[in-house]
């Protein structure tokens, strides 16, 4: 099931909600991991076992840690199933037909579909035991505590990536006040119209070039192609972060933010501390830190970088250009962590264009598979043809455009958290609520991008 | 948290929570509609839970569709999204492209790569064909109507595409064409095409009848060198074709508020309607695989929304026209889509029978049924962005 849908906001909702704000605390978390688990099986009802699986195996791994001498090899065993399984469903049949490529052997691929949402709730259920093992947190006793936290719908399928020690407190004890509840209504549907009002429609301009043929478009519309995925991307991803804030602080939990104005940054390595800060959070802490992050001199520092990157870019999908989308951000930031950003930090206008379209064309190597496209897209953006295909999409496009480029600013923030708390900011809560429905009523284009995370 | 603040936050959440849940019981408690005739197309009920459909999801899909098809105040919400486009100044909705003068048009991304395929797969019948075929591409409104277009927006060059083609049909030895931009462009003062639905009119289909039967009469001029086929000729040419029919001779009947296809996806209330036009052309029997019927229109459907299916009653996978207009014996056999619909009757008049496929939906075999009917004119009449789409082309070689 996914947030977007009118199955989702007239039915899960309000059965959901009504049952979880009359039953007594005590039976909270058992509500919210049966909803939780009804949600996820909705589309997949076979990958529910692997879910409690997953649990399982952690909620006894995380005991065993706590209880035995061998912690070590518990944490191995853990990570072996945590990992493994991300390996073997979501990468397989990549290694398969790389091998396949290199050797001219002939391996038959697995007919595997990816499980929902299996890269967020493997690095979640993975901070879970590292922290025990660490002791930065307690080894959960009870199984329903920890499958509710796993399993959690509001961040299940999207992010933002929890850690454990994020919600554990909340998990034993939480007040829900209304206040809570009011802003968390308001902050969903604010993340409900990001993805339906504004990711969808712009986003139908980055499909329509596709399907003309990035060898037919004229240079501008390339550029406006590769604007409006920038958008989509930003404000898909950030609805999805947006709804699932909303609906866990209706829920009684803080969860973290997951963007912070990206799209401001006056450099690579500030897009990196705003853009999906709770991936970039858990590769920093669990990843590059224990690598030896910065302090084992200057080689080391780049060959971590190189390590966090790769796989970073890995991680949002199995193909090559996903290696390349993460290697291009390696190269950035060594560069600016080289003597770059000394140079952005004095030049604020150029620091800016800058990583706009440093962002931009990362996107084009982030959202076309195709190498050989890559190349025929970027081509595009360069080849200086002039041609009428723009100004249609232009004007069909651009008013949705510039909402969005000025909702990507600062620029309208004030103005809102002024209002939010107000009879205006209702309102408009209400005609966003209302707007966000009749798109979905005439559902065309609704794509959930993230189903190769 | 200051008192003012307190307040509001109770009004959030009692609003949110009285439309969600009021949403949820009208979806309960509303009648729901299984048909909508502004779409023509059915719409999904809510499903009953069943072992089965729980397990292998289609419980799951048909819920979620029930969902958005039954959803309370539906076609409200799909009016408001509507608006809601025009006013970010967009002329497009659901794939349909608003230009000039009212007119839809269907969007379009250029030349998709079964364009190639379709004609491989006539050529391939031309090719083994016992006898000449006559090929007819109608153009699309995007074509003859293209300055109504609005600038920029992508098209196909549709006579370069259909020169191309004929180019080729005109080398091979039993193949013939009809070619009907000429005669649709130079008639552009005419109403061709409607403005809310994606057919031709029957204005224009009459138009194209002409080039067709001049088409179908060049056969004879044909020339070859096979004697089993001069043999063919020349009885072709003791029954030349009777001259085309002229629209004074037919009476015309005319209904108002026509709208379409196009109308039904753009959605827009303020567009005006369409006329549709058809002429009363007497046959003595039309057999469908749904019944036996006296007359080619079906005047139940002008009370419906999708009124163009009255020409032929619809679309079928084979029909019958028996007529006694031309009263020379003849056959045609047509290959078609639903562009024919309002051509076809017009052909009564130069054929006593007309067979009529429509390849989507008939999988015996064209050999077979071409070897019944050895004596008969063969044409395929599509339109182009059908022949750019569809995938049954493959069928004619079967």
């Amino acid at each position: 099931m996914i947030f977007s849908s009118l199955l989702f906001l007239f039915w899960f909702l309000p059965i959901f909600f009504i049952l979880y704000y009359l039953c007594p605390a005590r039976f909270k978390n058992a509500v919210l991991l049966v909803g939780s688990m009804i949600f996820y099986s909705w589309g997949e009802p076979k990958f529910l076992l692997l879910l409690l699986l997953s649990i399982l195996v952690n909620y006894l791994a995380g005991l065993a840690i706590a209880r035995f001498h061998n912690r070590k090899l518990f944490l191995f065993l853990a990570m072996l199933f945590d990992f493994g399984m991300l390996i073997f469903f979501k990468y397989i049949n990549f290694f398969i037909e790389n091998i396949n490529n290199l050797t001219h052997a002939n391996i038959k691929t697995l007919a595997l579909t990816l499980p929902l949402g299996i890269s967020f709730y493997t690095f979640q259920i993975a901070s879970y035991v590292i922290d025990v093992y660490k002791g930065k947190v307690k080894a959960e006793r009870s199984l329903l505590t920890l499958g509710t936290y796993l399993c959690m719908f509001p961040q299940l399928i999207a992010g933002p990536i929890v850690v454990y020690s994020e919600v554990e407190s909340a998990l034993h004890d939480r007040k829900i006040t209304l206040s809570d509840i009011s802003e968390g209504i308001s902050v969903f549907i604010l993340g409900l119209a990001s993805k339906v009002l504004i990711a969808n429609n712009v986003g139908s301009l980055w499909t329509e070039a596709g399907k003309i043929g990035y060898e037919n478009i004229s240079m501008p519309l390339a550029w406006l192609a590769m604007l409006s995925f920038s958008l989509q991307i930003y404000f898909d991803f950030n609805g999805y972060s947006l709804m699932a804030i909303g609906l866990g602080k209706m829920l009684g939990f803080n969860f973290p933010k997951n963007f912070d104005m990206p799209y401001m940054s006056k450099s690579i390595t500030e897009f990196w501390r705003r853009w999906h800060m709770t991936l970039s959070g858990w590769f920093r802490e669990y990843v590059y830190i224990p690598l030896g992050g910065n302090r084992k001199g200057t080689v080391r520092t780049y060959v971590n970088l190189l390590v966090v990157w790769t796989l970073t870019g890995f991680w949002h999908g199995a193909d090559w250009n996903f290696v390349l989308w993460g290697l291009f951000f390696f190269v950035i930031l060594a560069i600016e962590k080289l003597f770059l950003k000394n140079f952005l930090d004095r030049h604020p206008v150029i620091a800016s264009v800058y990583a706009k379209l440093l962002i931009a064309f990362s996107w084009m190597l982030f959202a076309i598979t195709d190498f050989h496209e890559i190349g025929v897209f970027f081509g595009r953006l360069f080849s200086f043809t002039a041609g009428e295909d723009a100004l249609y999409y232009l004007r069909n496009y651009g008013v949705v455009l510039i909402i969005g480029v000025i909702l990507s600013t600062p620029l309208l923030s004030g103005l809102y958290e002024k209002i939010k708390n107000r009879i205006p900011g209702i309102i408009l809560s209400m005609l966003l609520l209302f707007a966000s429905v009749a798109y979905l009523a005439d559902a065309g284009y609704n794509p959930f991008l993230y189903f190769r995370f | 948290m200051n008192n003012r603040h307190f307040q509001t936050a109770y009004i959030l959440p009692i609003l949110f929570g009285l439309i969600i849940v009021l949403m949820l019981v009208l979806y309960i408690f509303l009648p729901q509609q299984d048909f909508s005739q502004k779409e023509n197309r059915t719409l999904q009920t809510r499903p009953s839970v069943t072992l089965s459909g729980l397990s292998d999801g289609s419980f799951m899909d048909k819920f979620e569709t029930y969902t958005t098809e039954q959803l309370p105040f539906r076609e409200f919400f799909v009016d408001v999204k509507a608006a809601l486009n025009r006013l970010t100044l967009s002329r497009e909705n659901n794939g349909v492209i608003l230009g000039e003068d009212g007119y839809l048009f269907e969007k379009s991304y250029g030349v998709s790569p079964q364009l190639s395929k379709n004609e491989a797969a006539i050529l391939a019948f031309l090719g083994s064909a016992d006898r000449p075929v006559t090929v007819a591409i109608a153009p699309n409104a995007s074509e003859i109507l293209k300055d109504k277009l609005p600038k920029g927006c992508i098209r196909i060059d549709q006579s370069r595409e259909l020169g191309d083609l004929y180019e080729k049909i005109g080398s091979l030895p039993n193949g013939n064409y009809a070619n009907l931009i000429e005669p649709l462009q130079t008639h552009t003062q005419e109403q061709l095409y409607y403005r809310t639905d994606h057919h031709w009119t029957t204005e224009a289909a009459y138009l194209g009848y002409l080039e067709i039967v001049n088409a179908l009469s060049d056969i004879q001029d044909a020339q070859t060198e096979n004697a089993e086929e001069q043999q063919i000729l020349r009885e072709v040419q003791e029954k030349s074709l009777p001259a085309p029919v002229k629209l004074e001779e037919l009476q015309k009947q005319e209904v108002r508020d026509f709208y379409g296809t196009l109308y039904a996806k753009y959605k827009d209330n303020g567009l005006p309607g369409d006329t549709l036009t058809y002429y009363d052309i007497p046959v003595t029997s039309f057999t469908r695989s749904d019944g036996s019927f006296d007359s080619l229109y079906d005047l139940e459907k002008l009370k419906i929304y999708d009124k163009y299916a009255m020409f032929l009653r619809g679309n079928d996978e084979i029909c019958t026209i028996h007529a006694e207009n031309a009263r020379n014996g003849r056959t045609l056999v047509v290959f078609k889509d639903s562009y024919a619909n309002c051509l076809l009757p017009f052909l009564t008049y130069q054929y006593d029978e007309i067979v009529v496929v429509d390849l989507r939906y008939y999988a015996d075999s064209v050999s077979e049924l071409l070897k019944e009917h050895e004596d008969a004119d063969i044409l395929l009449l599509y339109n182009f962005s059908f022949l750019n789409e569809d995938n049954h082309f493959y069928r004619l070689t079967s």
